[in-house]
């Protein structure tokens, strides 16, 4: 029996492409969830965001791969690296399948892995499934470091 | 056999040697005493002939004494007495004559009784001639004296002839002998003479076959010795040789060639070798070549030789320790040309880094396609997906049904760039083998269409499956194809059943030149109920991009099967298909154990 905090999410996703943070914006509207969301354009206003003092650090971090200034592995590690965001759940939300990318940021501590989906409502069901599947482990206290989940 | 060992040709020369020396030696002897038996026999008979004579001698003395006295008492003439002493001492001459003879042969009483005779005679010649010189000549007595001298004479006479006689039949008998001993001593010569040219014979003949036996091995053994360096100059390969105990080095002809010399242009000395050695590896070269002389010990080396004409070649010179027919220990050793392969060596080695960088090339194709081309694609399907989530409701029937197919052509291209991915992934580089259970692997691609084959209602019956030797994710690939294929190519309402089994390879069969047996391959069956495919189409279906059916509910790429034909060429393996059309089809796949 999962028992629901009424206390919205916080979610932040970073991700270069205009369209790919619009479907993201609308798919969450969609799914009537109450969350914040927070989007960033690159990996360094996102790192900037996270490490000035007094942010709410987000939930759940969308992150994708191919951005510039900083991609998404290097935010990664950054944040993996510091214990401060040990409670943030990362999901690689990415347009790559390769095993290589998939492997990397198993290895750099990333949680969940998204392969960026063609079809809207297969995107909401993955949102969805995600933003489920963090409330477990928020409410279940499994460690969120050694978990890896690939959709 | 023991005794065919023992008799080896200088064993039975040596024995004939021995043989034919015994038999001349013996011969020669045999010959000797018969000779000496031929000179006895010769003496024998003149002194025989001498005896006869002297007797006659003898005879004729007397008689002449006789006369000269019986003149002297007729005539008183003293003239006829002056040879009388001399007569005398004749006979005296002939009588020891005789006696000598005698000794060797017939009976010495006959001789003593002549002597007693002539002794008597004499005495009577003295008498006769006492009496006929006195004054007054007694006739009577005279005539006495006379009738027993002529007695006496024909007693001599008779005594002689008896001797004589003797004398003849002994001769006969000597002359016998002699003849026989000739004959014999003839025969005996004649015999050794031909021995002696037998075995000279022979030995000649021997000698000459020895010598032309001689001559046809040294032909033969110049004639190999050509042979060889004709081979080493073909080759490109030389030989040389260290006598550690004269400190002598040989060089064979085709050492110096590949120097660019001809042979013998330099004198067989390791400095004049040494000076022909690239600078940078004379070094290195005679520090190894010292080495092994002190130690005893086989030399393997590569390094370059500069000619005169500044060309440099490749060297490789291999050394060993060994004997020679004299007991002394000598390094021997092959020297070769590798200049071409090292060439070859080094454009392959060129063409591989090519090759790598072409490699890399390619990875960076594969990444952009599968990345930067999915990207915009996505990007439509994600559009057309919003559009149909609300928008296209204010779009006409006809915009409806464009937008329709714009999402298939899209969807479309999706499949072929993800298909090409795999492609791609089967032909790279780096492919890690590992013993992998199929049934595993199986699993894995149930899961992975999983939904296909609950929207299909299909069936999947899999086998017991063995452990192959294989790439997994190319495996993985292999199955997922043939599945989806078989998911996808159904007859219209009825459910797909696939069966995967493991088959045993009961009869030999033959695919591209190989035999394939029990012991060697695995036998994997993938069968399906779907439409099936004309069994004319059996190769074409695995070519690139080739699809048989177009029809639009049949979706594919035409590299599902064409991906499946490469993993299974990574493994050295087979896949053959065969189809019925509207039956179904059976896809047979063969690994390597």
């Amino acid at each position: 029996m999962i028992s629901k905090d009424q206390s919205p999410l916080n979610i932040m996703l970073a991700d270069d492409d205009e369209d790919d943070r619009n479907f993201f914006n609308d798919a969450m509207k969609e799914l009537k969830i109450k969350n914040n969301l927070t989007v960033f354009k690159d990996g360094k206003d996102l790192m900037d965001y996270l490490n000035a003092p007094d942010t709410v650090l987000p939930h759940i971090l969308f992150l994708d791969l191919n951005m510039p200034c900083k991609t998404g592995n290097e935010c990664l590690k950054e944040i993996r690296s510091n214990p401060k965001f040990k409670e943030i759940s990362i999901a690689i939300y990415s347009t790559s399948s390769s095993e290589k990318d998939i492997e990397e940021t198993f290895i750099d501590g990333a949680n969940i892995y998204i392969k960026k989906p063609n079809d809207f409502s297969k995107l909401k069901k993955v949102l969805k499934e995600v933003v489920n599947l963090n409330w477990q482990f928020h409410t279940s206290g499994l460690n969120k470091d050694t978990f890896f989940f690939s959709i | 056999m023991k005794l065919k060992d023992y008799l080896t040709p200088t064993l039975v020369y040596r024995t004939a040697l021995g043989v034919s020396f015994v038999l001349v030696v013996s011969v020669a002897l045999v010959f000797h005493i018969q000779m000496n038996s031929l000179n006895n026999s010769v003496g024998l008979i003149s002194d025989s002939n001498k005896k006869q004579f002297e007797l006659e001698k003898l005879i004729s003395s007397i008689t002449l004494k006789e006369n000269s006295l019986r003149n002297y008492i007729i005539t008183k003439d003293t003239t006829y007495l002056k040879s009388d002493s001399l007569v005398e001492q004749n006979i005296y001459k002939s009588l020891s004559e005789i006696k000598d003879l005698v000794q060797k042969t017939a009976d010495p009483s006959d001789i003593a009784g002549l002597e007693n005779l002539i002794k008597q005679r004499f005495q009577l010649f003295e008498d006769t001639f006492k009496i006929s010189n006195s004054e007054n000549v007694d006739m009577n007595l005279l005539k006495s004296k006379l009738m027993e001298s002529s007695q006496v004479t024909a007693a001599i006479r008779k005594q002689i002839y008896t001797i004589r006689d003797k004398e003849v039949s002994a001769l006969k008998i000597h002359n016998i002998n002699h003849r026989y001993d000739v004959e014999t001593s003839t025969i005996t010569a004649f015999s050794l003479t031909i021995i002696v040219l037998v075995v000279l014979l022979f030995s000649l003949n021997k000698v000459n076959y020895d010598f032309r036996k001689l001559k046809k091995l040294n032909k033969e053994l110049n004639f190999a010795n050509q042979i060889s360096d004709n081979a080493e100059k073909v080759a490109g390969i030389s030989h040389w040789k260290i006598n550690m105990v004269t400190g002598k080095y040989f060089f064979s002809d085709n050492f110096y060639r590949i120097f660019g010399l001809e042979p013998h242009a330099f004198e067989e000395k390791v400095e004049n070798f040494i000076a022909f050695i690239h600078p940078e590896d004379v070094g290195e070269c005679v520090k190894a070549h010292e080495e092994s002389l002190k130690s005893k010990t086989p030399t393997s080396l590569t390094y370059r030789i500069v000619r005169h004409d500044g060309e440099i070649r490749y060297i490789n010179s291999i050394g060993d320790f060994t004997h020679n027919s004299n007991g002394e220990l000598v390094k021997i050793g092959v020297s070769y040309d590798i200049t071409e392969q090292q060439n070859s060596k080094f454009i392959l080695e060129e063409k591989n880094k090519n090759l790598i960088a072409i490699n890399a090339e390619l990875e960076s194709f594969n990444q952009i396609v599968s990345h930067d081309l999915q990207e915009p694609l996505r990007k439509i399907q994600m559009f057309i997906s919003r559009l149909e989530g609300g928008e296209i409701d204010n779009v006409s029937e006809t915009g409806k049904d464009y937008f329709s197919k714009i999402k298939m052509s899209a969807n479309r291209m999706q499949n072929l760039m993800m298909d090409l991915v795999d492609y791609s992934r089967t032909i790279k580089e780096n492919k890690v083998f590992g013993i992998i259970d199929l049934k595993t692997i199986l699993d894995n691609v149930l899961q992975e269409l999983a939904i296909n084959i609950e929207e299909t209602n299909a069936k999947v019956i899999v086998g017991k499956l063995p452990e192959v030797n294989a790439i997994p994710f190319q495996i993985q690939q292999l199955f997922v194809n043939l599945l989806a294929n078989s998911l996808k190519y159904t007859k219209e309402g009825i459910s797909p059943i696939i069966k995967v089994n493991a088959r045993k390879i009961t009869s030999e069969e033959i695919i591209n030149d190989t035999i394939i047996t029990e012991n060697k391959y695995h036998k994997i069956v993938v069968s399906d109920n779907g439409i099936g495919f004309k069994q004319e189409f059996s190769e074409k279906i695995f070519a690139l991009f080739k699809r048989l059916e177009t029809e639009a509910s049949y979706t594919g790429t035409g590299l599902g099967l064409a991906i499946c034909k490469k993993v299974v060429e990574n493994h050295n393996g087979f896949i053959k298909a065969k189809g019925v059309p509207n039956k179904g089809a059976t896809f047979t796949i063969y690994l390597p154990k």
